[in-house]
């Protein structure tokens, strides 16, 4: 079942991991799938729940958090590199983000 | 043999020989033209003259370009583990302030793995990474991909292949030529630059060939068709495009994305710049066989994309007559194999059968077929001459008449299945090796009045223009 895509976003200051952390058996940003990097967004389209679950738990291991915050406010951010709406919608849910990475998925996702 | 077979071999053979001839004529014509405009005396030129723009990099500086205009890079990537650094290199050292750098990317290698590095996420410039799970659409599909994650304020979108290694300053160079054509009544959709093939020239007669051949179409036929306000074909690599343009016309799927993308700028009203002096050096197919393949890539869309749009411009009201003159000249360029073979064969029969029409005997028919032959090699050297390295790489035309005779029945296949297929075929990538035997430093041309000053003769001509002065 496909569930939606995954949005691995970091917040100012922190460096995005290192996608090499994925083992290459959850074929997230492997040639058999579709993905986008951007310096602080990286994007997986099409991505299974299941493993999205698996990639959540990695992603925990790395100081990311799980949240929803609106695909469009992602999507825009890919494009124009301008984070205030995101942070706006993240400050709001969490109160100590200057100091913590985020992860965040899409609204439309599990 | 019957008499009749030789007499209308030999009508064939003059026939196809003519019809080859009108293209002899332009790559002689246009070597002249190149050899005037790189000698021309641009403050005697009028104001209007081409040559001014052509050459108009020449004394262009930085100073008054802005970081003004958003623009984004674009590289098509598959499978490009050997260059992919490379190019990723050159373009973060680009000189130029607001833009962003875009892979396309359909790679199935390790060249994911180069993509994945922490070292290219640093954020100046910004480098976005598309990566599709298909090839669908080939290059066009991918670049297809990356137009809707553009920046939102992007004015220009510039597309380099992944072997290319632009300088520093390129943006503002393009930026500078297209500024040069602001006032004119028919809008610039893109601008063309110089693809040098030059990086790997020195590697074998192969490459040296390449070379020679690049050298001859963009610096003699293109300038050519710049003087004379013909249509120019956006090349695939080293051009900068109007980013709404591209937006509204979108990518197509085609096997010659770049041709198919000129055709449709063309019918929406647009014209295409071209330039000689706006280069980036770019790596050279290693073996026959690599050009073969790519070269039926090209005689097979480029002929399938002429099928599908002839009518459309012709019928256009936007294109000029130089314009589609040019067009119905170039529609049936990579036919010229099958002329050339079929013209060759009958001139051999009626040789055999010697029997010629009365006005056209033995001799005028080897004349022309000499005539045909030596065209495109003297356009290659024309080119060599101009960018002052003929004496290194004067081989390269001798390699690049072989190689065009081992092209020709491959060429003519490929033209004749893009005639007449229903669907084109699939795209055939060209290997990239990295391999690089000639750093490229920069820019230089040579005048011929020049050259001329330094031969033995003309400096004992002037021994006596001064003798008698005296």
């Amino acid at each position: 079942m496909v569930d939606g895509c995954l949005y691995i976003f970091t917040t100012r200051g922190e460096e995005l991991l290192d996608l090499r952390a994925f083992p290459s058996e959850l074929n997230l940003f492997e040639a058999e799938s579709s993905w986008r990097i951007s310096p602080r967004l990286a994007v997986v389209e099409d991505v299974l729940h299941q493993t999205a679950e698996k990639a959540g738990i990695i992603l925990q291991l790395n100081d990311y958090r799980a949240t929803v915050v609106p695909v469009e406010l992602l999507e825009g951010y890919f494009l124009d590199g301008d984070e205030k709406a995101i942070m706006n919608v993240l400050r709001a849910e969490i109160p100590e983000l200057e100091t913590a990475p985020e992860i965040t998925r899409t609204d439309d996702g599990a | 043999m019957h008499p009749r077979i030789g007499m209308t071999a030999s009508y064939i053979a003059l026939f196809l020989g003519l019809f080859y001839f009108c293209y002899a004529l332009k790559y002689y014509f246009s070597s002249f033209i190149a050899l005037g405009v790189f000698n021309m005396d641009l403050e005697k030129a009028p104001a209007d003259h081409p040559t001014h723009r052509i050459l108009a990099q020449r004394t262009m500086t930085d100073e008054g370009i802005g970081d003004g205009p958003w623009v984004s890079i674009h590289l098509p990537f598959f499978n490009e583990l050997n260059v992919a650094r490379h190019i990723l290199e050159a373009c973060m050292d680009i000189d130029y302030l607001n833009f962003e750098i875009m892979v396309a990317d359909d790679s199935r290698d390790a060249t994911i793995e180069v993509l994945k590095e922490r070292g290219w996420r640093h954020g100046n410039p910004v480098i976005k990474f598309i990566h599709r799970k298909d090839r669908a659409g080939y290059k066009g599909g991918a670049l297809d991909k990356a137009m809707k994650f553009i920046h939102p304020m992007t004015e220009y979108i510039v597309v380099f292949d992944a072997d290319f290694v632009p300088p520093a300053n390129i943006i503002r160079q393009f930026i500078a030529q297209w500024a040069l054509y602001s006032e004119d009544e028919k809008p610039v959709g893109a601008v063309q630059g110089y693809q040098l093939h030059y990086l790997n020239r020195n590697e074998n007669w192969v490459t040296k060939g390449v070379r020679a051949e690049f050298s001859g179409s963009y610096m003699v036929e293109r300038v050519a068709e710049e003087v004379y306000g013909a249509m120019k074909m956006v090349s695939g690599s080293v051009f900068m495009f109007d980013a709404e343009l591209l937006k509204r016309l979108g990518w197509t799927h085609s096997i010659t994305e770049d041709w198919e993308l000129t055709l449709r700028l063309y019918i929406d009203g647009y014209k295409v710049a071209y330039t000689p002096l706006i280069q980036a050096p770019a790596e050279i197919p290693t073996s026959v066989m690599r050009v073969v393949k790519q070269r039926m890539r090209w005689a097979e869309g480029h002929t399938f994309a002429v099928r599908r749009y002839f009518m459309q411009v012709l019928r256009s009201e936007h294109l000029t007559f130089a314009e589609k003159a040019e067009f119905v000249y170039f529609a049936p360029y990579y036919l010229q194999s099958i002329v050339f073979i079929f013209g060759s064969i009958a001139w051999i029969v009626a040789e055999v059968s010697k029997r010629h029409p009365p006005f056209w005997n033995s001799n005028l028919g080897w004349g022309l077929i000499l005539g045909n032959l030596c065209a495109i090699p003297f356009m290659g050297t024309m080119g060599l001459f101009l960018e002052g390295d003929l004496a290194d790489d004067y081989s390269g035309v001798f390699g690049f008449t072989l190689l065009s005779f081992i092209i020709c029945p491959y060429q003519g296949y490929a033209a004749l299945k893009g005639l007449l297929e229903a669907e084109e075929g699939n795209w055939i990538r060209t290997l990239k090796t990295g391999h690089v035997t000639d750093n490229f430093l920069g820019l230089k041309f040579r005048g011929f009045i020049e050259w001329l000053s330094r031969v033995p003769f003309a400096k004992k001509i002037t021994d006596w223009e001064v003798f008698l002065a005296g």
